[in-house]
């Protein structure tokens, strides 16, 4: 699969089959994920894949964005200490920012796979760190669901139209149809 | 094991525990819904209503209202999630579910 179809294929998938990942899927996709930018090099992120029943279950109770209980799910942690001791007073937020772009290559990634994802914010950090028995310095700041998605597949929401949102040389600059951009809204 | 609904057996423990991991996840979507948008308010409140009927099952403690009412749930928080119409009347009828079978 080439990764412009996989960014216009993928949507969040909130329901699982009750199929389990194969492990070494999931190892595909932390690669991935490791293999994502890094702001000044801080490479502060650790990645804690869970597939553990009772430990989803767990997640799941202080997790309010984790609708059905999927079959993995990969918890994305900064290490702060880390990335502001290579980051500078910036370095949270740059390890949040590498959060993100891990987050983006493992739905590629399992895009690719055939599985399906759903990136959660809403969770409650000191919960889910107690419950992954991360050290005090390291933080989950998302959760990406894994599994293989149940159909139909959710609809993607339209996009604003392009000419709204796309600008050349200059915010009030038109650039959507000379980037040879038309319409918008659907993939 | 105490018997429950048409003489099924309710697991007692297992409801203690589904209950308490739903305590859990109320007091984590009151901690959340601080800084999440308004729409999120009524998606964890349906949410929560899921769980508990979740809940209810294993315990044993179902019945075809609440699965008819789980059915209105999950419907209204696809409809939230999505920004489709609808979500009030499938809350109605969550409620005329329930309701209609006492």
């Amino acid at each position: 699969m080439d990764v412009i179809t996989a960014i216009l294929e993928r949507r969040s998938v909130r329901r699982f089959a009750r199929r389990g990942v194969e492990p070494e899927k999931l190892g595909h996709l932390v690669k991935a994920a490791i293999w994502a930018p890094s702001g000044s090099n801080i490479q502060a992120l650790h990645f804690i894949v869970v597939t553990a029943p009772d430990m989803l279950t767990a997640l799941k109770s202080v997790a309010p964005g984790l609708f059905s209980l999927p079959p993995a799910v990969i918890a994305i942690c900064v290490d702060r200490q880390r990335a502001m001791s290579k980051g500078g007073t910036g370095g949270s937020l740059l390890g949040m920012m590498d959060a993100c772009f891990a987050a983006q290559n493992i739905l590629l990634a399992a895009q690719a796979e055939g599985l399906g994802t759903c990136v959660i914010r809403s969770f409650h950090q000191g919960s889910v760190r107690t419950l992954l028995q991360c050290p005090q310095e390291v933080v989950p700041e998302l959760l990406v669901t894994v599994g293989y998605p149940e159909e139909p597949l959710p609809r993607a929401p339209r996009r604003r139209p392009w000419s709204e949102v796309v600008h050349l040389e200059r915010y009030a600059g038109a650039g959507a149809s000379a980037l040879g951009l038309e319409g918008g809204g659907d993939p | 094991m105490t018997p429950g609904i048409d003489d099924t057996p309710v697991d007692l423990a297992g409801l203690g525990e589904g209950l308490k991991r739903l305590l859990c996840y109320l007091a984590a979507s009151a901690r959340g819904l601080l800084t999440e948008p308004a729409e999120y308010g009524p998606l964890r409140l349906m949410e929560a209503a899921s769980r508990l009927i979740e809940t209810m099952q294993v315990a044993g403690m179902s019945d075809p209202a609440l699965e008819k009412a789980f059915h209105h749930i999950e419907r209204s928080k696809e409809q939230l999630l999505s920004g489709a119409a609808g979500f009030g009347e499938s809350v109605d009828a969550v409620l005329d579910a329930i309701l209609e079978s006492e």
